[in-house]
């Protein structure tokens, strides 16, 4: 196995503490409190962290700021259980800390579009674009197995924002290096987008902050759930982290659970699979956001009024930049972005259903849902969903209607499927790439090796006895029979820009 | 799945069409949709590992295979995509691709921004960089053909 030699030594010395609504107090270090007084940092108390969920949920007013805190608090619980040394849980609480350095304002809403580069659609036939790309999404309908895991984030995912701010950002960097050395500076950004390729990086730690168990989605989870009233978040926590431990793959190391932990597991995917189909996907915020997805996507690819990608890359984030435009991409920026889009000069040469658009945001006035229009589908069999989507009479006129828009959501309850069904698919894989000669075979089990390692790091994997396997494999575990269940919406809106 | 983007943006960026059942045409694609994913470019969520040939996705040769008996569409890219996409066209067509053979190249250009991105420190330097690509790849062994492609991936990704 290999070397990790990361951090200081020295023990961690809490210099102060904040109360927290989730955790009770959440305890910092000196190190920690520098970062917090930054501006990049305090800027995330400006950040919503269920973007438009609020017009729905009203208590949803928690922000990045502390569920940042709350990460870091939740990462160290995690790093103490698993037996981290004291130089690597420095670097753990920094990575939870500054997780979220990069996110966009309204969080995932103005994300959306700089990952996705979503479709540009003209003023006429604005509505017949929108519903030809949602038919052609149903006709095309398909529930993939996954094959990839531990991928590392793109150049506009917010997490790789972050690593961009956090070596380009000197007094970030200087705080990171004198509280952790300077290899730190690669660890904590591979913590935050994903990668456990490097050879300096202990891919445990990566798994701390991106997995399936990770210390984001076990905080957001309790979080939101307490801010927006909703019980479907909550799990047993100190039962699931008290069963964390630190298994070994084929020389990495992987996160893994007891399986006195399966339950708790169980129960944490579960709920986590309600709080999108009940809060996330709720009817009203999937319209809302859409609506401000629009926005954004209009106006990032045209660099007007927000950023394109490449401005936001290069100049905003830069290592010359002073981040003083940065520092103002926040929430208000959004909404003050489509204000002045309602006051432009050259309103006229603005398409007419990002005036409309503008106008509802600003004027809390969601788009009307048609009602009944909503089909709900949970299921794991593909053709099923396909026919009861194809069989509705949203789908039926969606090409006919110009008035109207369809939105589609699904979600997965996990990403990974029982290792037989996985090697069979990596099977078929490898025979389309019709191997040359015999040394392409031998890569070929060297890959897949590779592959089943990476599964095991991004799933929930289960250590009994020195052997690893995922929930999905395990048969005290209901994600034996529940890997494949989908959550499958789609719903008709009111949306008129003919007058 | 499939993803109707791949065809087009082959033609563009090679000036031929792609062929699934041509070796040097499936590794030309995985390393032209490896480095345009790095540079911003929304071509799909491929997650690339190291591989003989360096990085390489499974999901996207499956990809290819769905994709390989339908025609090229004209596609819209938007300004920041389509500025990407020309980028990189010019390092692929550079007079150093006529050298090394394009397979080679291709290969060249994507290995080295994986290594230095994802596998060696960031304070690697040139040198570090260059001779883990020779010790990984040893086929790639010309040494100023091998520099020339880390300063077109230095001035892409600055």
């Amino acid at each position: 196995m290999g070397e990790f030699v990361v951090g200081d030594a020295k023990d961690i010395e809490f210099t102060g503490k904040i109360l927290d609504n989730v955790h009770g107090y959440i305890y910092y270090t000196k190190a920690e409190s520098d970062i917090m007084n930054t501006l990049l940092f305090k800027r995330l108390q400006s950040i919503k962290q269920l973007s438009l969920a609020n017009w729905i949920f009203p208590g949803s007013e928690h922000t990045r700021f502390i569920h940042s805190l709350g990460v870091m608090h939740i990462s160290d619980r995690m790093a103490k259980q698993i037996k981290l040394t004291e130089g690597e849980r420095k670097i753990v609480r920094l990575a939870g800390l500054l997780h979220d350095i990069g996110h966009y304002p309204l969080s995932h809403v103005c994300e959306f579009p700089y990952k996705k580069g979503l479709e540009t659609f003209s003023d006429e036939k604005f509505c017949s674009q929108v519903n030809e790309k949602a038919k052609e999404s149903i006709d095309c309908f398909h529930l993939p197995i996954e094959v990839e895991f531990m991928k590392t984030s793109k150049q506009g995912h917010h997490e790789s924002v972050g690593a961009l701010i956090i070596r380009n950002e000197p007094t970030i960097q200087k705080i990171i290096m004198e509280e952790c050395g300077e290899e730190a500076i690669d660890i904590i950004c591979d913590m935050i987008t994903g990668n456990v390729t490097r050879n300096t990086t202990d891919p445990i730690l990566v798994q701390i902050l991106h997995s399936e168990l990770d210390a984001d989605g076990i905080d957001y989870m309790l979080r939101d759930a307490k801010f927006s009233g909703t019980s479907f978040g909550s799990f047993e926590l100190d039962l699931l982290i008290s069963c964390m431990t630190k298994s070994e793959y084929k020389g990495s190391n992987v996160l893994s659970i007891t399986p006195e932990g399966i339950s708790a597991a169980d129960q944490y995917i579960i709920n986590k699979f309600f709080s999108y189909s009940q809060v996330v996907y709720d009817k009203r915020i999937s319209a809302v956001e859409w609506m401000a997805e629009r926005v954004v996507d209009w106006m990032q690819k045209n660099d007007s009024y927000f950023p394109s990608k490449s401005e936001l890359l290069k100049n905003w984030i830069s290592i010359d930049s002073d981040f003083s435009k940065y520092l103002k991409f926040n929430d208000n920026y959004f909404w003050t972005s489509i204000k002045d889009i309602i006051d432009s000069p050259v309103k006229k040469l603005i398409p007419k259903y990002i005036i409309e658009l503008c106008t509802r945001l600003l004027n809390h006035d969601e788009l009307i849902y048609i009602e009944d229009s909503e089909i709900r589908i949970i299921s794991s069999d593909e053709s099923q969903i396909k026919k009861i989507l194809q069989d509705s009479m949203i789908y039926k006129e969606i090409i006919q209607n110009k008035d109207q828009i369809v939105i589609h959501s699904v979600r997965s309850m996990t990403k990974t499927v029982p290792v037989q069904l996985y090697e069979k698919s990596l099977e078929k894989c490898s025979k389309q790439n019709e191997p040359d000669d015999a040394e392409d075979k031998e890569y070929i089990d060297i890959f897949k090796e590779e592959r089943l390692k990476q599964r095991l790091m991004e799933g929930i994997c289960v250590c009994d006895d020195g052997d690893l396997h995922l929930l999905c494999d395990d048969n005290r575990s209901l994600m034996q029979h529940l890997y494949s269940v989908n959550i499958v919406l789609m719903r008709a809106f009111k949306f008129d820009i003919s007058t | 799945m499939s993803n109707r983007y791949l065809l087009p943006l082959y033609k563009k960026l090679f000036n031929d069409d792609f062929n699934y059942h041509d070796f040097d045409k499936r590794l030309q694609m995985q390393k032209a949709i490896y480095l345009l994913q790095e540079e911003g470019v929304p071509v799909g969520e491929y997650g690339f590992i190291w591989y003989k040939h360096g990085p390489y996705s499974q999901s996207l040769l499956d990809d290819m295979f769905v994709e390989k008996s339908n025609s090229s569409i004209d596609i819209q890219l938007s300004r920041d995509s389509e500025l990407s996409v020309s980028k990189l066209k010019d390092a692929f067509q550079s007079q150093e691709a006529d050298s090394y053979g394009m397979r080679n190249w291709t290969e060249c250009l994507a290995s080295i921004h994986y290594l230095k991105t994802y596998v060696l420190s960031s304070k690697a330097g040139k040198e570090e960089v260059l001779n883990e690509l020779q010790e990984r790849k040893p086929h790639l062994n010309q040494d100023d053909l091998n520099e020339k492609a880390f300063d077109y991936i230095d001035e892409l990704f600055r």
